[in-house]
């Protein structure tokens, strides 16, 4: 398994509005339940729901983020998939509408 | 032969009622392009949804959740999404047509009843035999996501309960600007997608498999309830466009006709006065 572990995952965040995050990263940081959980590729098979939180993910020395209300989580070696019902962008949006 | 005044007021209303078509069209265009916004811009997440349901259900299926159980079809809840509006071509009627077959149909071995969204479906289904649970008129275009949120616990909770056996929902959806699909679909029980990715090892939870399952099936219910609502709009939208640039269209055939009549009506008078002055004129000449 250590000769083909993926350096990159594949990050996509979507909402039912909107696809938010679509970006090959180094690292995500996911708010579980239970706290933040770190994902590096190659984790493994996991699914978990999100609570309120910032998903934080490193991409090319950049580090950006989005927040979320919570959802549910997909992690695979090389693919994390973050299906969230709100997220405060939203929110803010329609504040400003 | 009808007379020049006439003519010219019917062109005059045909104008009028052209203006009202046209303002019409162009507010529904308005209209679609925000409901088509908001359809694509969620395209991702429907495709995910359902593939991370399946996999949910797939490896947690052991658990089992009353949504998932099937049983024989005794009692049947339909639910019907229309528009509050008429003036949108066939949109309603082809719908309303096919739901009351579809029902009629599922009628015969089972009982059912409805849930009706939409003014024109709650006045269709006023004269059908099938009992009625809950209607949304009037404010229908309104409904708000805590208000199909509370409809679909509604439909969770008989299910739950064993009151009813399946739910079933027609609407429109939205495929082309052309033409809508008209789609009948089972809510419940949920039946997921097989899961094409062969994956063999087991996953981590967190929480458990058990607990996980428990709020993401009532979550993709909702989720699906209000995607049904915002097909059903966008194509109620577009299908007004197009029947009221058909309608435009129309008029200014019309306009056209009539013009053309009383041009000839107009150019036959005036050939009429001249020989009229002519022949005065040969008449005088004469004496």
């Amino acid at each position: 398994m250590t000769d083909n572990l993926p350096s990159s995952i594949r990050l996509r965040v979507v909402s039912p509005r909107k696809l938010l995050v679509d970006e090959e990263v180094q690292e995500v940081s996911l708010p579980s339940l239970e706290g933040y959980v770190g994902i590096l590729p190659g984790h493994r098979f996991l699914f978990l729901a999100l609570g309120k939180g910032k998903i934080t993910y490193r991409m090319a020395g950049r580090e950006e983020g989005v927040s979320v209300q919570g959802g549910y989580a997909e992690v695979l070696p090389d693919k994390v998939l973050v299906l969230t019902e709100s997220t405060e962008d939203e929110t803010q949006q329609s504040a400003e509408g | 032969m009808p007379a020049l005044i006439d003519l010219r007021r019917r062109i005059k209303s045909v104008r009028n009622t052209q203006q009202i078509t046209k303002a019409m069209k162009t507010v529904a265009m308005a209209k679609f392009k925000k409901a088509q916004r908001i359809i694509l811009e969620s395209r991702p997440y429907w495709h995910g949804s359902p593939d991370l349901m399946a996999k949910v259900v797939h490896w947690a299926e052991k658990k089992g959740h009353p949504l998932l159980v099937k049983r024989d079809e005794k009692r049947v809840e339909g639910v019907v999404i229309t528009s509050d509006k008429g003036l949108a071509g066939a949109f309603n009627s082809n719908l309303l047509a096919k739901a009351l077959a579809f029902f009629e149909d599922k009628a015969r071995d089972a009982s059912v009843n409805l849930v009706l969204i939409g003014k024109k479906a709650v006045n269709f289904f006023k004269k059908s035999p099938f009992l009625v649970d809950r209607s949304y008129s009037e404010q229908a275009q309104e409904l708000s996501q805590s208000g199909l949120k509370d409809l679909a616990q509604f439909l969770m909770r008989l299910y739950i309960y064993s009151q009813i056996d399946a739910v079933y929902v027609v609407c429109n959806e939205f495929k082309s600007i052309l033409s809508p699909r008209i789609t009948i679909t089972r809510l419940l029980p949920l039946s997921p997608p097989e899961s094409q990715e062969g994956e063999d090892i087991p996953p981590d939870w967190e929480p458990g498999a058990g607990a996980l399952l428990e709020s993401l099936l009532p979550l993709y219910v909702e989720n699906q309830i209000q995607r049904f609502f915002s097909e059903s709009e966008a194509a109620e939208h577009a299908a007004r466009m197009m029947a009221m640039d058909n309608a435009t269209n129309n008029a200014e055939e019309l306009i056209g006709d009539l013009t053309l009549v009383m041009n000839k009506i107009r150019q036959a008078s005036i050939t009429k006065e001249l020989l009229e002055i002519m022949t005065a004129v040969e008449a005088l000449a004469e004496k």
